[in-house]
């Protein structure tokens, strides 16, 4: 599904990714933990063709094909989701016309006719019932006025929509309280298969009880540095960052 | 080094008739067939406009108030009144109509088209006809708006007006149908003049929409209105200004606003290759409101400007400006923005708001913040952005799949609804953002 090999990154000059390995089969849930600074938001950036975001040496695979030269509305369509941890506010652009936009150009990418008013807002409707969201929030200006909660809420949304093969969820966790938690894991956990995968970047464990993964990986100085089980994020909780980079050097 | 082609050109120039001279050809050619030409206080009237327009001339760039934008341009066109006959086609006119029942007043060739409009019944209390049908109302619509150079257009106007809007309404009488004045560019000088005055606490809706006829050769409107809106009345008067590309538009607006009214006014000018709404509103009675707010939409080298002077001439008046130019290719748009505040018009309360999106290296905005604040008790504030379209909201688009070109075009839409939305919801919004996602639209086929 994803094959990350010896991805050097830079922003504004500075490597921030200096040989990431990683792959992600189909069907699997990995989790890239690591302190502050350590690179995993520039991964997640990496993934999802931002601006100004460098790759100086590797590659990254996506399906078999390099993304390396694929715009962000690319990627996108060929099933890859970004949840932002800071989702951006847009003005006067509604949520619902929004995410029909994105719908739209990801079904014509697939060869799928559009889908029409009255079934994306059925569609749109049902996904956040299960997300508990208020129907009010297709009418509102994306993001616009959310709290922190309803912004990261509205990301699992329109992930539940877009249904991608893989989805990076970087810091999905923060901002939200333990039932909004909850009902954003099972979001994602909705969304599990055998043909999809998921990348769970986090800074603590605890999403991790609720969206349990396969493999972790330990993210320091813009490496990986350890992997494991998912026992592996019981260890880092435990013994904090440092004892682990440490053991690492 | 001047080439022998330009050189020649000049000499044409030189050797053609004035442009002042011309336009007084226009009025000799025009006169007998204008509204009022058989009443002698009328035609005198028009006379004496031509000639303080003669005297006075084009305003310039010397006035403070015409700093930005020139009209130079016409001065190199032959002028000449439309034409008789000649009508706008169906599918033009269906497309620049508002899809909702209103008092409809269509104008062609600067006359009133009845075949086109659609009056029907008014309520009591209500007058409202094209200008040429007008007889007794004419020497007030007529009325001078001022004898500077700063407005002379105005004075033009007066004489050549050739039709435009009377509506008048009693005290109390609210009117719920929208009056809808729609005009359509033709390659000729059109000049249109309307009369709006709306009684104690009466309330209207009026729309009014200059068009593209479908022209071949430029065309020059030159559009004078003036507004009253009485006591505790309420005007939501919305302009869209969508003329050829190729042509010329100007207007004045002079708005007085009554005791405890409000006058909520929306323009958005997407069209011409050089035009100009000016608007001059003053508070003639204490605790009204005025909600001002403004969109350009400037692409190829249109030149765009909106010129407001807002007098707060009486305490206890609040007034709100917003003016958003989107600004691509070589386009050109201008804002400028006067607030006075008498010495004692205390608490006032006066914002204004200037905001940008420039596409193109060459896209040009000159804004303008001009206030005078004569009185100490005051809230007033001005501001102005100026930028490109925001690349965090670009990329967060595109990351969801949606193409760059779809994800600019919603942007903008969604920069030039904070105006849209100050438009009355329903059939009126919906045709005002209309208006603009055609022109987003023209965009994304041209990007």
């Amino acid at each position: 599904m994803l094959e990350i090999k010896n991805l050097h990154a830079t922003v504004d000059g500075k490597e921030i990714l200096r040989g990431i390995n990683l792959t992600i089969k189909a069907g699997e849930v990995h989790a890239v933990m690591g302190p502050n600074g350590s690179g995993k938001s520039t991964l997640s950036y990496v993934l999802a063709g931002r601006d100004g975001y460098e790759v100086t040496q590797g590659d990254i695979l996506f399906h078999g094909r390099s993304l390396l030269g694929l715009e962000p509305e690319e990627r996108a369509r060929d099933g890859l989701f970004l949840a932002f941890q800071y989702p951006v506010e847009i003005p006067g652009v509604a949520n619902a016309t929004f995410l029909r936009s994105a719908v739209n150009a990801v079904r014509k990418h697939r060869g799928l006719a559009d889908m029409d008013a009255m079934t994306f807002l059925k569609t749109a409707k049902a996904k956040m019932k299960q997300l508990q969201m208020d129907e009010k929030f297709l009418q509102r200006a994306v993001n616009m006025g959310f709290s922190g909660g309803e912004k990261k809420r509205n990301e699992v949304f329109q992930m539940l929509m877009l249904e991608p093969t893989l989805a990076i969820l970087d810091e999905t966790d923060s901002g939200l309280d333990i039932d909004a938690l909850k009902i954003v894991a099972e979001g994602v956990n909705a969304l599990r298969g055998p043909e999809r995968s998921a990348l769970v970047i986090t800074h603590y464990q605890r999403l991790l009880d609720y969206i349990v993964p396969d493999v972790v990986h330990v993210l320091a100085g813009g490496r990986i540095i350890k992997t494991g089980g998912k026992d592996l994020a019981l260890e880092l909780e435990a013994k904090g960052y440092a004892d682990i980079i440490a053991d690492a050097a | 080094m001047p080439t022998l082609s330009r050189m020649r050109r000049k000499d044409q120039v030189m050797s053609a008739v004035p442009f002042i001279d011309q336009l007084a050809g226009v009025y000799q050619a025009a006169a007998a067939g204008l509204p009022g030409a058989r009443t002698p206080a009328v035609a005198a009237r028009r006379t004496a406009a031509l000639e303080v327009f003669r005297r006075l001339g084009l305003p310039n760039h010397k006035l403070e108030s015409w700093k930005f934008t020139g009209l130079n341009a016409l001065e190199r066109q032959s002028w000449s009144p439309p034409a008789n006959e000649g009508g706008v086609d169906a599918a033009r006119l269906k497309a620049a109509t508002l899809d909702a029942d209103s008092y409809r007043l269509v104008f062609v060739n600067g006359r009133f088209d009845a075949a086109a409009s659609r009056i029907g019944t008014l309520p009591r209390g209500v007058t409202l006809l094209p200008l040429s049908a007008a007889n007794t109302a004419l020497s007030d619509v007529l009325a001078a708006a001022g004898t500077d150079r700063a407005v002379s257009l105005s004075e033009l106007n007066a004489a050549l007006a050739s039709d435009g809007v009377v509506l008048l309404l009693d005290d109390g009488v609210v009117l719920e149908q929208p009056v809808e004045i729609l005009a359509f560019g033709v390659p000729a000088l059109v000049n249109l003049r309307h009369l709006i005055r709306l009684g104690r606490n009466a309330r209207a809706t009026v729309l009014e929409s200059y068009r593209d006829g479908g022209i071949a050769a430029p065309g020059w409107t030159n559009v004078f209105a003036h507004v009253a809106v009485g006591e505790g009345a309420r005007l939501s008067h919305i302009r869209l200004q969508g003329e050829n590309a190729s042509a010329y538009h100007a207007a004045l607006g002079q708005v007085s606003i009554g005791a405890g009214a409000r006058y909520a006014h929306a323009s958005v000018q997407a069209g011409a290759a050089l035009a100009r709404h000016e608007l001059h509103v003053t508070f003639a009675g204490g605790a009204a409101e005025a909600d001002i707010q403004g969109l350009v939409l400037a692409r190829g080298k249109a030149h765009l400007d909106h010129t407001l002077f807002l007098h707060h001439a009486v305490p206890d008046c609040r007034s709100n400006q917003l003016f958003k130019h989107v600004v691509d290719d070589a386009g050109h748009a201008v804002f400028q923005g006067g607030i006075r505040v008498a010495p004692h018009a205390q608490k006032t309360d006066a914002q204004q708001l200037s905001r940008t999106l420039l596409l193109a290296d060459r896209a040009q905005i000159d804004t303008k913040p001009e206030l005078e604040i004569l009185a100490d008790d005051v809230k007033c504030s001005h501001g102005a952005s100026i930028g490109d379209v925001d690349a965090q909201q670009m990329f967060y688009m595109q990351a969801r799949g949606i193409p760059a070109a779809e994800a600019r075009r919603l942007l903008l839409s969604g920069f030039a609804y904070e105006v849209v939305s100050a438009v009355p919801e329903g059939a009126l919004r919906d045709h005002v953002e209309e208006f603009v996602e055609v022109w987003l639209a023209e965009k994304g086929a041209a990007a």
